[in-house]
């Protein structure tokens, strides 16, 4: 909750913040480094030649990465120094050996990588503070000293925060200039010690990927890259890995080399369709009738993977026919639990309650003896005596696909050709392994949890997900241990941990718990509901011709809701103006939908904007004060890809920063 | 006229047009480290990688003219510099600092904003859903018969005796651009400020101590291999000597270049119903003989059984070759780690000439 407090309170808290701060300039040093001072050298040009040879020297040799960017990838690079300048950088001989019969991970590192030496000098640098002079837009900046640049950005904090509470100032910091590492860490403790409101980013950049929390309640499901290369399937759908994932996209056309069809599901032919032995085209977001004909085919030709369907899913499930919901053991007993399942084990003809399920003690799925039925139709009597029919998940799920989404009707849908959707069903099935590489831009689509879902169901069918080379791949995240602590973000108490040690696992609530307590504390508040309250957004995501109308309601309608309920927390509350936006590298005015409405209806109610950027971007023109900050090369931090990677990089500082 | 001193052992670039993702990696880590933007160089990309079919760059490149028809030297005509394009510079002073932010907008105040390096990226041919393209990478092809050399009046144009790079003496030059025209690639640039030819120089300073290429080096799609042709151990050798799926673009041109290209396979034909054309090639064979010359139905036919081969379960050696476990094999003997080197004890000067 926002703190109301005083001018002294105030500054102790940040003074706080400020000590916090100073760990983001921990050295973390790299025991390769070569150290030496190089001495003055007259260059001696014998020759045109010489010019060439000349060109091709450096005093010293940096292990840096780019860790601060917004990019999966965490690659290392050698900075190659001469004269005090990153002259330019090359991907460095840096990893252990391949793993598991794959290729290496040689040589890691893109275009964007191979330039930054020279963007780090650009005419877009940022090299001292800037205060705007005129109107904000106007191009016009005086140059500040530090020490002025923090009085007036902290006097004006100090001032919001007294009349306004701590909440009307905001900070975003997007995804842009975080690394979870060190500096990330620092600057969210920081933050957090302020008590802020704090712009969520996931959300802000619409990467969490619905469809795989509906399913199994969690995100993460993608593996280190390099088991791509295991995979005998490899189905690109909805990404476009040969623009998106550079240093990896080798271990795609190296699988193939190796044995497995590529299959790439794209409306267009993109720079990954083109490396695909199979392109197949459907109709923009006509993916999940795609999906759910590839698995009618997988089901009426009985090419799906039995015993794991069978111990991996909830197809087995009993569903009661009268009201569809799950048989639950609450339908038999007065206290029974409501999230405790059945299934009908074929060896006793009988009921039997579902292992593994959140009610049950027991973390396993193991079935031990019992043999669940995957199809049919039950009677079973409950505590009050009545007879009710039961069916397993399967046989609905069967029964739509057969009646909506033959490969025929999925067809019209998508514009398909049915032979086509048997061809990769039938593909994909008889695959020893086959993945599905989705990636996060299979978060971004209208209804997109529909999409997602409908992969996680052929991966189950199959049973590839959990294999090697084998399940859906969206999304991963993990943070380094010891980061929560750093950043002050997820505070897990001595208590809690004895009691995750006694009950082995976590409780999936616990964990929402959890979470939904350190959001609050920290006032984290998601984007768009906060666009709509705060920034205008009002104006167009409440426009009935925006929506298709499946919910039932605009997306204003379903907001405005969620907000009267308080489903959704928006920090400063509606009511209270932000009056201060404080953005960490971010470029929200590129990236937020619609900016020209934030610039309308948000700029007028700040009362300072200010950005820590490196580089002059579109929303550090409409900023009043800009703080330069440091470049890739110009700090130590680490750098890694969550669990893309087998490692991280830690960087060292290569030069000075400029200006 | 130059004269031409054949040399010992041929070094030799391999692209697999199957791994190249036409990131640009290569074009920038050559940028960065050789033309830079340096007054006179500031359209210079010694490498680059372009989408076919395409214009190119310079545009339309391919039908400019230059090399060997019937034995003779053709000398063909130079790009002009809208052809080449590039060289940008922006209003940045004025937009970001200059108090006009709300009415100036950025646009091009120097080079040419009509074309570029890459400017009809993933366009490509055919029509939807049966359009199709590929990605090229080109350097200089550092020719067994360079036209350039042949071309030059003033004989400043020669082959390394020990490896046959092709490298312009900018003392000798004197800018007549014969070279340029003579070149059938088109890949040789002129500095108008310094009044000389300049072009891939083969990384000859890396390559002096033991270190490949930049554009082979820094390639993450693992798609570039370097070496001697003459070398049995080297990727090179094999693919190009000992598997022939590796092989010249515009063999016509008559300059017996040393860059080498394993040809592109794609994704079948669709037909008009929507069903798959099992038996077609999406990427017309026509085209791609008009590439490769007819070397390239073998090296496709090659290539297609060897991943039969794989799909049954069956081993391949080509295939291992090009999946390349260890990227090390991809630099044939050029397999030095460049960090290695400290230049306190190590020569600047390369043993070599």
């Amino acid at each position: 909750m926002s703190t109301n407090i005083t001018r002294r309170g105030f500054l102790k808290a940040s003074g706080a913040g400020v000590a916090v701060l100073a760990l983001s300039s921990f050295h973390l040093s790299h025991g390769a480094a070569p150290a030496y001072a190089a001495a003055p050298k007259a260059v001696e040009y014998q020759g045109w030649k010489d010019v060439f040879r000349q060109k091709w020297t450096w005093d010293s040799v940096a292990h840096c990465s780019h860790t601060r960017a917004n990019c999966i990838s965490a690659c290392a690079w050698n900075v190659y120094v001469k004269d005090g300048i990153a002259w330019r950088e090359e991907q460095a001989q840096a990893y252990n050996e391949a793993r598991g019969g794959a290729p290496d991970f040689f040589p890691r590192g893109c275009q964007k990588g191979a330039s930054y030496s020279d963007l780090m000098a650009a005419p877009t640098r940022l090299r001292y503070p800037l205060q705007r002079v005129g109107e904000r837009g106007g191009g016009k900046w005086k140059r500040i000293g530090w020490d002025e640049a923090l009085s007036t950005i902290a006097d004006k904090m100090i001032d919001i925060a007294v009349e306004h509470g701590s909440e009307a100032i905001v900070y975003d910091q997007g995804t842009t200039n975080i690394d979870f590492g060190p500096g990330t860490a620092a600057e969210l403790r920081m933050v957090h010690l302020m008590r802020v409101s704090h712009i969520e980013d996931w959300a802000g950049v619409g990467d969490m990927p619905m469809g795989c929390v509906q399913t199994w309640g969690m995100f993460n499901c993608e593996g280190t890259t390099d088991d791509w290369f295991n995979s005998d399937c490899i189905v690109v759908w909805s990404g476009n890995p040969v623009y998106t994932r550079i240093p990896e996209m080798h271990f795609m056309t190296e699988a193939r080399y190796k044995g497995a069809k590529l299959i790439v599901i794209a409306p267009d032919l993109n720079a990954t369709s083109i490396h695909a032995d199979l392109w197949i085209n459907p109709r923009v977001e006509s993916d999940p009738a795609l999906g759910l004909s590839m698995a009618q085919v997988m089901i009426s030709e009985d090419l799906i993977d039995h015993d794991y369907v069978r111990e991996q899913s909830d197809l087995p499930f009993l569903v009661r026919k009268d009201n569809g919901r799950f048989l639950r053991e609450s339908d038999f007993k007065r206290k029974g639990r409501d999230n405790a399942f059945y299934l009908w084990d074929e060896n006793k003809s009988k009921v039997v309650l579902a292992p593994g399920t959140e009610g049950m003690r027991k973390a396993s799925l193991a079935l031990g003896s019992i043999k669940p039925a995957l199809e049919g139709s039950f009677s079973v009597k409950l505590a009050d005596g009545s007879l009710v029919e039961v069916e397993t998940v399967f046989s609905v799920l069967r029964r739509d696909l057969d009646r909506d989404y033959t490969p025929e009707k999925a067809a019209e849908i998508s514009g398909v050709h049915p032979a086509v959707i048997r061809r990769a069903a039938r593909e994909i099935a008889a695959a020893g392994s086959a993945m599905i590489f989705a990636s996060w831009g299979a978060c971004k689509h209208y209804h997109s949890d529909l999409m997602h879902r409908t992969m996680a169901l052929l991966m189950a069918l199959t049973g590839n997900q959990g294999k090697s080379g084998g399940g859906l791949r969206m999304a991963a995240w993990w943070q380094i241990s010891g980061f929560e602590q750093l950043g002050g973000v997820y505070e897990i108490k001595w208590w809690q941990n004895a009691l995750l040690k006694f009950i082995g696992r976590p409780p999936v609530r616990e964990i929402e718990k959890l979470i939904t307590q350190h959001s609050d504390a920290d006032m984290f508040t998601p984007l768009m509901p906060w666009l709509y309250v705060h920034a205008g957004y009002d104006k167009t995501m409440g426009k009935a011709e925006y929506n298709d109308g499946i919910p039932g309601m605009s997306t204003g309608e379903a907001l405005d809701k969620s907000l009267e309920r308080g489903w959704v927390p928006v920090y400063p509350r509606p009511g209270v103006d932000p009056k201060m936006l404080f953005f960490s590298a971010p470029n929200p005015l590129r990236r937020w939908p619609t900016p020209q409405v934030a610039r309308e209806h948000l700029w007028p109610k700040l009362d300072l904007i200010v950005n820590v950027n490196f580089r002059m971007s579109t929303t550090s023109r409409w900023c009043d004060i800009l703080l330069p900050a440091a470049g890739y090369y110009e700090k130590a931090s680490i750098k890694y890809a969550q669990n893309y990677l087998p490692y991280l990089v830690i960087a060292d500082k290569a030069v000075e920063p400029l200006g | 006229m130059g004269t031409l001193t054949q040399s010992q052992r041929q070094l030799a670039w391999v692209f697999d047009l199957n791994k190249c993702i036409g990131c640009q990696t290569c074009s920038v880590a050559c940028k960065v480290l050789w033309p830079g933007e340096d007054p006179g160089t500031e359209t210079m990309w010694w490498m680059t990688v372009n989408t076919q079919p395409g214009r190119g760059m310079p545009r339309d490149w391919e039908s400019m003219g230059g090399g060997y028809a019937d034995g003779k030297l053709q000398l063909g005509r130079r790009p002009s510099a809208e052809e080449i394009g590039g060289g940008w510079d922006f209003n940045y002073d004025e937009v970001l600092r200059g108090g006009r932010g709300r009415d100036a907008y950025l646009h091009v105040t120097s080079g040419n904003s009509t074309w570029g390096m890459n400017w009809d990226e993933d366009e490509g041919g055919g029509r939807y859903p049966n359009s199709y393209f590929f990605y090229l990478p080109r350097l200089c092809a550092h020719c067994t018969r360079p036209a350039c050399v042949e071309a030059c009046p003033h004989d400043a144009i020669f082959k390394r005796e020990d490896d046959g790079l092709v490298l312009i003496n900018e003392t000798s030059c004197r800018g007549d651009g014969a070279c340029i025209e003579a070149c059938p690639y088109k890949k040789i640039d002129f500095n108008a400020l310094r009044g000389v030819s300049q072009k891939c120089i083969g990384c000859f300073p890396r390559i002096d101590h033991g270190v490949a290429p930049a554009c082979v080096r820094q390639c993450p799609g693992r798609a570039a291999f370097v070496g001697f042709l003459d070398d049995e151990s080297s990727a090179v050798h094999k693919l190009v000597r000992q598997w022939n799926v590796a092989i010249p673009l515009h063999p016509e041109f008559g300059v017996e270049p040393n860059v080498y290209y394993v040809p592109p396979l794609a994704p079948g034909p669709i037909k008009p119903d929507g069903s798959l054309d099992e038996n077609g090639s999406r990427i017309p064979l026509e085209y791609l003989e008009s590439q490769f010359g007819a070397a390239v139905h073998t090296a496709l036919a090659t290539l297609k059984a060897e991943l039969d081969k794989r799909r049954r379960g069956e081993s391949s050696q080509l295939l291992d070759t090009l999946i390349l476990y260890q990227w090390k094999e991809a630099l044939g003997h050029l397999e030095r780690d460049p960090a290695d080197i400290d230049w306190r004890s190590e020569a600047t000067k390369g043993g070599r000439s």
